[in-house]
């Protein structure tokens, strides 16, 4: 504390004092970490893991810009500049499983978004704990099960002859004939959507859950006081109490969006759909890794780490301006 | 005070935990085997073991990466005869199985950190493991060795790989399949016996005979016929690409078809998916599609779907390699009851040719086998452990098992089965716990000095393998056993063209995925087209876009290696 009203009055103090002032942030930096040590010890660890696992590694992208040969090793293999980049742009395929991961992606994320925040105020809403719990745990119970038996549950329940969906559709009477829903590329991303949001509405809705019980309840109070009803209370308490955390939230995914998810396309993709369903980490796998083209591979990944990083620093900056809670 | 020094000592701990588990899960594997099966016994304590030789073996353990999918993980440890094997040869291997994984992507991080067992088994990324110089040649440590001799002298030849070494002995030897037939269009057989056991060779008689068999009878045991179906899931896709270059009277080559002379520079290479025939095949299809004969989920469905109809006997007729349905399926057809729902095949072929070469030549596939890893610490100790598999008393253990268990002596010395015999071996839960013919050891298909040959060559175990069912069949068609159903494969001075390798990374590659793409993208659309208009306009754009798929490459590269092994292989007379 004494710290920072030294600095404020050092910096008011124009120009010449700056080079105190510096000096002084750091010695409080130092300072504060001393008084908090037993938790920067217990994050000490973590730290440490991120990065000799992950900013380490780093030096490897090196490879991208070779014709990287396994037994000539990274030091013995060609240079060839950002010539991989350019094989993986003049590539068709390319460009058309990138539109596809960004196309999922975003939807994904709207999706995901609308419906865990909506499931989880209408749980904040409820008022009979026991069936409060139970709609939770049924919900965020998909989650746990593997894509894989998914992806088979999608596929059987969506067939044309015996699928229950087909079944359902065709007993109302939307549907004469049963539809090759697999088969249909326009479906395809619909299909990938609701199933993301079947196995992940549930746990989504937890963290905004949480959030949202720690709204201060004499906020409510007032607002029905004031006549507010049931849908101006959520309209005008609860969601912008959750706001700081959905901001975070979203400037997270953000970063996340050229990672469409791989397991679930890899098992849904079909001849009929590959060409809306097939996304840069299968491609990757299929073009890059199986092929051995390791370079390649490591192009894809670069590129997918610089756009992570810009779109995610450039929302941060956005929410900033907006005034909105941010991460950095 | 206190509060902190309590802070402080569990943030030490915390520390200290979280490094200690680091270190235990960050540990390099031990090279190769992460053994699916808790079961182990690594190495093998057998000092009063049996010695048929003159001395001792020498007990040793060699580790070993099986990279072919989809393989039960057994160790040699674990089943009956694998123990006696480790006993008379002293080796015991400890297996590293790929399960249910992804084999390309594991070889693919294998090569790349370096780190390689003893043995390797390589399936078709052999070529991988030679590029990146992870193999040892074993041509001069085999050739004072008299059993390995003995037993692939002749053919050691076409195991040379481009740079003239040899890394393995592959153990697919050429011994022709005389109990089935494994491929064709298949009907069941039921429809077969109620025609009176015809010879069909028309395609168009075979879709009519369908089509009349599902007008009469939509369903089967309350669920609908399916009157046409095949696998077409992922990597199976071959099954919809491969019948135009059968019914053409061509041999499976892959995705090309040779022409053949007198000498090798006769030999060339072509891709046949523009061809007329795939354009008719598929027009039929369509044919079949819109008459709702077609199995409608042929393209979306996983392939354990596929199977669970198949094992219904709700399908009439199919277009299939036999190991895609021939066991657990057709097991499961015949524990319902419903063993005359298995099916038969036919040798299609289109108007004009006169001969099938559905059945390819028996040649030895010299694509895999157990190769010695540069890693490997005692490289001579491996190939000791080949001669000694290759003596007759292992093989004879490797094929028959032991005497008076696996099978009995007659009076005049020849080795036989009894039915019960058989039935234990045809038992799926045999090979993994007692057996071992199927784990791709080298092996000799010669007779054993005292005349017994073995199993495969046997008549008497041939015909015994058949269930009156399959004796009905054959009685019908007047033969002994299926095979002779077949015209006589024509023998192929190259091999087969499918299990030719394309290097990592080119341009022959590409183009052969590209290939893949375009026809994995179109040929579903054709068959499935709502009228003419739609198939036509698929196939153009289909044509357009072969012509950019570089597969000029592609069939340069199968050209020159086809002419190098006939050149090589000396088979050409």
């Amino acid at each position: 504390m004494n710290g920072s009203v030294s600095a404020t009055i050092n910096k008011t103090e124009a120009g010449s004092l700056k080079k105190t002032s510096i000096f002084k942030d750091v010695k409080n930096f130092f300072k504060k970490l001393s008084v908090q040590k037993a938790l920067v010890l217990m994050c000490a660890p973590f730290v440490l893991h991120i990065i000799i696992f992950n900013y380490i590694p780093i030096w490897g992208w090196i490879m991208a810009f070779q014709e990287f040969r396994p037994h000539l090793g990274i030091a013995g293999s060609e240079f060839v500049g950002f010539r991989q980049f350019i094989t993986l742009f003049q590539d068709q395929l390319f460009i058309t499983v990138l539109r596809n991961t960004l196309a999922m992606s975003s939807m994904n994320l709207v999706f995901g978004f609308l419906s865990a925040i909506t499931l989880a105020i209408l749980l904040n809403e409820l008022r009979n704990k026991f069936f409060k719990k139970l709609v939770q745990t049924i919900s965020y119970l998909p989650y746990f099960v593997s894509w894989v038996v998914v992806a088979n549950l999608v596929i059987s329940s969506l067939s044309p002859v015996d699928g229950i969906i087909n079944r359902m559709l065709m007993a109302i009477g939307i549907l004469e004939e049963p539809v090759l829903f697999m088969g249909e590329e326009g479906y395809f991303w619909w299909i990938v959507v609701f199933s993301n949001m079947w196995k992940n509405v549930g746990w989504n809705s937890i963290i905004y859950l949480s959030a949202m019980s720690g709204i201060d309840p004499e906020l409510y109070q007032a607002a029905s006081i004031d006549g507010a009803g049931r849908l101006r209370r959520i309209w005008h308490i609860t969601i912008p109490g959750i706001m700081p955390i959905v901001s975070i939230l979203l400037i997270m995914n953000l970063g996340w969006i050229l990672n469409a998810g791989f397991e679930q396309q890899l098992l849904l993709t079909n001849p009929l759909n590959m060409r809306v369903s097939e996304v840069i980490d299968i491609y990757v796998l299929r073009y890059g890794i199986s092929m051995g083209r390791f370079s390649l591979a490591t192009a894809a990944g670069v590129f997918r780490s610089v756009v992570s990083v810009t779109m995610l620093l450039s929302a941060n900056a956005l929410a900033k301006k907006l005034g909105s809670d941010r991460i950095i | 005070m206190k509060k902190n020094t309590k802070v402080m000592v569990a943030a030490v701990v915390v520390l200290i935990a979280a490094l200690a588990i680091w270190f235990a899960v960050g540990q390099p594997p031990d090279e190769g085997p992460v053994a699916e099966d808790p079961v182990e016994d690594p190495v093998a304590e057998d000092p009063v073991a049996e010695d048929p030789a003159e001395e001792e073996p020498v007990q040793r353990t060699y580790t070993m990466f099986m990279g072919m999918s989809g393989r039960d993980p057994i160790q040699l440890s674990e089943t009956r005869i694998g123990r006696l094997i480790t006993e008379k040869t002293g080796v015991t291997l400890d297996i590293e199985y790929v399960v249910g994984g992804d084999v390309a992507t594991r070889i693919g991080t294998m090569i790349a950190s370096g780190d390689y067992p003893d043995i390797i088994w390589g399936h078709e990324h052999k070529n991988r493991f030679v590029e990146a110089g992870a193999l040892v040649p074993i041509q001069d440590m085999i050739a004072d060795k008299p059993n390995i001799q003995k037993a692939y002298g002749d053919i050691l030849d076409m195991h040379k790989f481009p740079d003239g070494n040899i890394y393995f002995l592959a153990p697919y030897r050429e011994e022709p399949d005389l109990t089935h037939i494994g491929i064709g269009f298949w009907l069941t057989k039921e429809l077969v016996r109620d025609l009176g056991f015809p010879e069909i060779t028309d395609i168009d008689e075979y879709f009519d005979i369908i089509r009349d068999y599902v007008a009469r009878n939509p369903e089967f045991n309350g669920a609908p016929t399916i009157g046409f179906t095949f696998p077409a899931e992922s990597w199976r896709f071959f099954e919809l690409t491969n019948p135009p270059n059968f019914l053409m009277g061509y041999p499976n080559d892959g995705d090309v078809q040779v022409s053949r002379g007198d000498s090798p520079e006769d030999f060339t290479a072509r891709t046949y998916a523009t061809s007329d025939s795939t354009r008719e095949y598929l027009q039929r299809l369509n044919q079949l599609w819109n008459e709702g004969l077609l199995d409608r989920e042929v393209f979306v469905q996983t392939h354990d779907q596929w199977i669970e109809k198949v094992s219904s006997g709700r399908v009439v007729g199919m277009t299939a390699q036999r190991w895609q349905f021939g066991f657990a399926p057709m097991q499961a057809l015949e524990d319902q009851g419903l063993s005359w729902r298995r099916f038969f095949p036919f040798q299609l072929l289109d108007e004009g040719v006169e001969r099938g070469q559905y059945v390819g030549a028996s040649v030895p596939v010299v694509r895999d086998g157990m190769a010695i890893s540069v890693l490997a610490e005692d490289p001579e100790g491996i190939v000791q452990f080949f001669e000694d598999f290759l003596s007759e008393e292992v093989q004879k253990l490797y094929y028959w098992g032991v005497e008076g268990e696996d099978y009995n002596v007659d009076a005049d010395g020849l080795f036989y089965r009894t039915q019960e015999q058989r039935d234990m071996r045809a038992d799926p839960e045999y090979g993994r716990t007692q057996g071992v013919d199927w784990w791709g050891f080298p092996r000799t298909i010669l007779p054993f000095s005292d005349g017994n040959k073995i199993p495969g060559l046997t008549s008497s175990e041939i015909r015994a393998g058949y269930d009156e069912v399959e004796l009905e069949m054959l009685e019908g068609y007047g033969v002994e056993t299926f095979a002779q159903l077949a015209p006589e494969a024509i023998p192929s001075p190259y091999g087969f063209g499918w299990d030719i390798v394309l290097p990592e990374g080119s341009p022959a590659q590409l183009a052969h995925a590209r290939i893949g793409d375009l026809r994995r993208f179109h040929f579903p659309r054709m068959v499935m087209a709502a009228n003419q208009a739609e198939f036509d306009a698929e196939w153009t754009a289909f044509l357009a876009a072969f012509e950019e798929s570089g597969y000029a490459d592609y069939e340069a590269h199968m050209t020159t290696v086809i002419r190098e092994r006939v050149r090589n292989w000396g088979l050409l007379d």
